[in-house]
C-alpha cells in the first residue's frame, strides 16, 4: 500500500500485474490504492472515521476515485453494505461507527474496501478482534466476495485455520524472514521447515482435543534483536553450527515451493 | 435449577461434595438511569449451577458478553453475587461476614488475561509472588516466604536471577508464569484462569497451556479455564460449560460436549473453530450463524439463542428451556429441541 513511515528502506519490487509500483510517482500509486489494491485493517473502529457517517465513508471512495455524484455514490454504499450482509443497509448508511457493532464494522471496512472492485484485497488480521462465530460469518463472506468478483485476496494472519480455510498459497514468516511458502495443502501435510512444522503442532485443535501440545520453547525476538544465521535457530530443535553462522538459502520444497532451512525436513525425515 | 445439577450425573467422577459448587447463581447491574429514567437492567449471569470436583478443569466457553468474566469475578470472591450461592467444600461462602470470607477464599487464586496489568510494576517479581504468602502465611519467615516464592518460580521456569528483575522486563509469556506462580504460591486448591492466554504470541500460547496441565498434575490443583477460543479450552478441559448471553446453554464431559454437541449455538460454536487442515477445511461445510449477539440489556424472551437460531419455533420465544439432560445425551442441554 505504500503506507511504510518515512525513513523506511525499501528494497526489491513489488509488481502489480506488469506494473512496478515502486516506481510509480506518489500521486499515480495513490490512484491505484482503493481502485486495484485496497487494505481491510484489524482495528476496524480506528480504520474508520468516527465523525462521518459509514454511508458517506464508503461514497467517498466513489466520488474521490470515479468523480461519481454524491447521491448515487449513496445509493450504491448502500448496495455495497448490502452485499457485506449488514441488515437494513438503507437506514445503516446513515449510522456514525459507534453505533455498529465489531462485526459490522469489520463488514463495513470491507464494503470501503469492495467500493472499487480491487483486483486484490489485503486482509490484515481481518478475524482477530472478532468472536468465534462473528469470524466465521467474515471469513465466508470473504470467501464469497472473491468468488463475485473475482478478485484475490492476501490474507495476513497468525491463524492457521483462517489460513486452511481460505488460502490457496501461503508463506510462513518469521521475524520479517520467508520461511517457507508453499501450496497450503502440501505445506500443511508435510511442512519442511521446522518452525513451520512447530507452529502447527503448537496449535490447539478441536479434532485432537486432549493432547499435550508441542509448544516452541522461547519467544520471539523483537525485531531489533534478531538472532545471527537464522533467525528462528535460538528456538530451533534442529538448529547446527552452521544455522548461527549464516541464513539458509531459500532452497525448492520436495512438493513445489520453497524453504529457507538448512536442515529442511525432507519426505525421509517424516519417516 | 438447583436440584438439576444434583441430578446430573454426566459429571464425574462424583465424589460426595465437590470442591466448588455453585447454584443459580445470578449478577445483575443496574447501568444508567437519572431523574427521568429508569436504570437498565444487566443480567450479566442469570442461573448459573455449575460444579468442579477436586483436581479437575472445568472449561467455560463463550463470546463477548455471555457473562464468563462476570462468573469468574464472583467464583474468586471479587465481585458480590446478586442471588444464588457459591459452596466451597459444602459450605456457602456468599452469606458469610468479610474476615471469614476472606479467609475461606483463599483457596481461590485467580490468573488473569492481561499478564502486565495484573502485576504491580514497582515490585520485583519475587515481592509479586510472595506478596499472597505475606498476607495469607504470617506464620512463616521472611525467609520461608522467600524460599517458598523462589521454589514455585522454578518450578513455572522463572529463575532465580529473573526472579530479581521487574515485569516490564519479561516477555508476555514470562509474565503470564509469573501470575500463574503467584495464583500458585499459597496452598491454592482452585485456580480461576480466565482468558490466560489469549494475550499471548500463538508460539507462546502453548507453553502456557502445558505448563497449566503439568502444575494440576503435581499439585492437584482445579482449574476453573475461561476462554472465547473453543480448541483451548478443549485442550485443557475435563468438563465444558458453553455460555451464551448469561446462561449455560450446554455443559458436560468434554469429549460428549466437542464430539457430539446438542445445542445448535454449540454445534455452530465448533463449526466456527478451523482446523488446520486445508483439505478438510475446504471441503466442510460450517453451520453459519446469522445475525449478531443480542444487547445484554435486552435479551430476547424465552431462548435467549432463539434470535440466531436455525431451529427457533414459537415455543422458544415463551418457554425458557432449562438445562436438563435429553433423551439419551449424557450432557446437560438448554434447548427445546436437542
Amino acid at each position: 500500500m505504500g503506507l511504510q513511515p518515512k525513513g523506511a528502506t525499501v528494497r526489491g519490487q513489488i509488481l502489480l500485474g506488469k506494473d512496478d509500483i515502486q516506481a510509480m510517482a506518489p500521486r499515480a500509486r495513490r490512484r491505484l490504492n482503493g481502485q486495484r489494491v485496497s487494505l481491510i485493517s484489524q482495528d476496524a473502529l480506528s480504520a474508520l472515521n468516527p465523525c462521518t457517517t459509514v454511508g458517506y465513508q464508503i461514497a467517498e471512495v466513489l466520488m474521490v476515485h470515479r468523480g461519481v455524484a454524491k447521491q448515487e455514490a449513496m445509493a450504491r454504499a448502500v448496495e455495497l453494505l448490502s452485499l457485506t450482509g449488514i441488515p437494513a443497509p438503507s437506514e445503516r448508511v446513515n449510522h456514525y461507527p459507534h453505533q455498529f457493532s465489531g462485526g459490522m464494522r469489520q463488514r463495513a471496512l470491507i464494503a470501503i474496501a469492495l467500493a472499487l472492485e480491487p483486483e486484490l484485497l489485503i486482509a490484515d488480521e481481518p478475524t482477530t478482534a472478532l468472536d468465534a462465530t462473528i469470524k466465521a460469518q467474515i471469513l465466508t463472506l470473504l470467501a464469497s466476495l472473491r468468488e463475485r468478483f473475482g478478485m484475490s485476496i492476501l490474507l495476513i494472519t497468525h491463524d492457521m485455520g483462517a489460513v486452511a480455510r481460505l488460502a490457496d498459497r501461503v508463506l510462513v514468516m518469521y521475524a520479517g524472514q520467508a520461511m517457507e511458502v508453499g501450496d497450503v495443502a502440501s505445506v500443511f501435510a508435510r511442512p519442511e521447515h521446522p518452525y513451520t512444522r512447530a507452529l502447527l503442532e503448537s496449535m490447539p485443535r478441536l479434532d485432537k482435543h486432549g493432547a499435550l501440545l508441542e509448544a516452541i520453547p522461547g519467544t520471539p525476538p523483537s525485531p531489533s534483536e534478531v538472532a545471527h544465521g537464522c533467525p528462528f535457530q535460538p528456538r530451533c530443535a534442529f538448529a547446527g553450527d552452521i544455522c548461527r553462522e549464516q541464513m539458509p538459502p531459500a532452497v525448492e520444497r520436495s512438493n513445489g515451493g520453497h524453504v529457507a532451512c538448512h536442515f529442511a525436513l525432507r519426505e525421509m525425515n517424516y519417516a | 435449577m438447583l436440584s438439576l445439577v444434583h441430578s446430573n450425573d454426566s459429571i464425574k467422577p462424583r465424589s460426595e461434595i465437590p470442591l466448588l459448587e455453585t447454584s443459580d447463581l445470578t449478577k445483575t447491574y443496574s447501568i444508567g438511569g437519572g431523574m427521568f429514567y429508569e436504570p437498565l437492567q444487566l443480567q450479566a449471569v442469570s442461573g448459573v449451577s455449575i460444579r468442579v470436583e477436586k483436581g479437575r478443569t472445568l472449561g467455560i466457553v463463550g463470546e463477548s458478553g455471555c457473562g464468563k468474566s462476570t462468573l469468574s469475578r464472583m467464583l474468586a470472591g471479587l465481585t458480590p453475587p446478586t442471588s444464588g450461592s457459591i459452596l466451597l467444600d459444602g459450605c456457602d461462602v456468599t452469606g458469610l461476614p468479610n474476615a471469614e470470607r476472606k479467609r475461606v477464599l483463599r483457596d481461590v487464586q485467580m490468573v488473569f488475561q492481561s499478564p502486565y496489568s495484573s502485576l504491580n510494576p514497582r515490585m520485583r517479581v519475587a515481592e509479586i509472588v510472595r506478596e499472597p504468602l505475606d498476607v495469607h502465611m504470617r506464620s512463616l519467615s521472611k525467609k520461608e516466604r522467600d524460599e517458598r516464592a523462589l521454589s514455585i518460580l522454578n518450578r513455572v521456569g522463572i529463575s532465580r536471577e529473573m526472579a530479581r528483575r521487574y515485569p516490564h522486563q519479561l516477555s508476555g509469556g514470562q509474565q503470564q508464569r509469573v501470575g500463574i506462580a503467584r495464583a500458585l504460591v499459597s496452598e491454592v486448591r482452585l485456580v480461576i484462569c480466565d482468558e490466560p492466554v489469549s494475550a499471548l504470541d500463538v508460539s507462546v500460547q502453548a507453553q502456557v497451556i502445558n505448563l497449566l496441565r503439568e502444575l494440576q498434575r503435581s499439585l492437584g490443583v482445579a482449574y476453573i479455564f475461561v476462554s472465547h477460543d473453543l480448541a483451548v479450552v478443549a485442550n485443557i478441559s475435563d468438563d465444558i460449560a458453553v455460555m451464551y448471553l448469561g446462561k449455560v446453554v450446554e455443559y458436560g464431559r468434554a469429549e460428549d460436549v466437542l464430539q457430539r454437541p446438542r445445542h445448535p449455538y454449540t454445534q455452530a460454536l465448533v463449526d466456527s473453530a478451523n482446523i488446520p487442515d486445508p483439505v478438510l477445511e475446504k471441503s466442510r461445510k460450517p453451520r453459519i450463524l446469522t445475525g449478531e449477539i443480542p444487547r445484554p440489556t435486552d435479551p430476547p424472551s424465552g431462548c435467549r439463542f432463539r434470535t440466531r437460531c436455525w431451529m427457533a419455533q414459537d415455543r422458544c420465544a415463551v418457554e425458557v428451556p432449562a438445562l436438563v439432560r435429553r433423551g439419551n445425551s449424557p450432557q446437560a442441554v438448554a434447548c427445546h429441541f436437542a
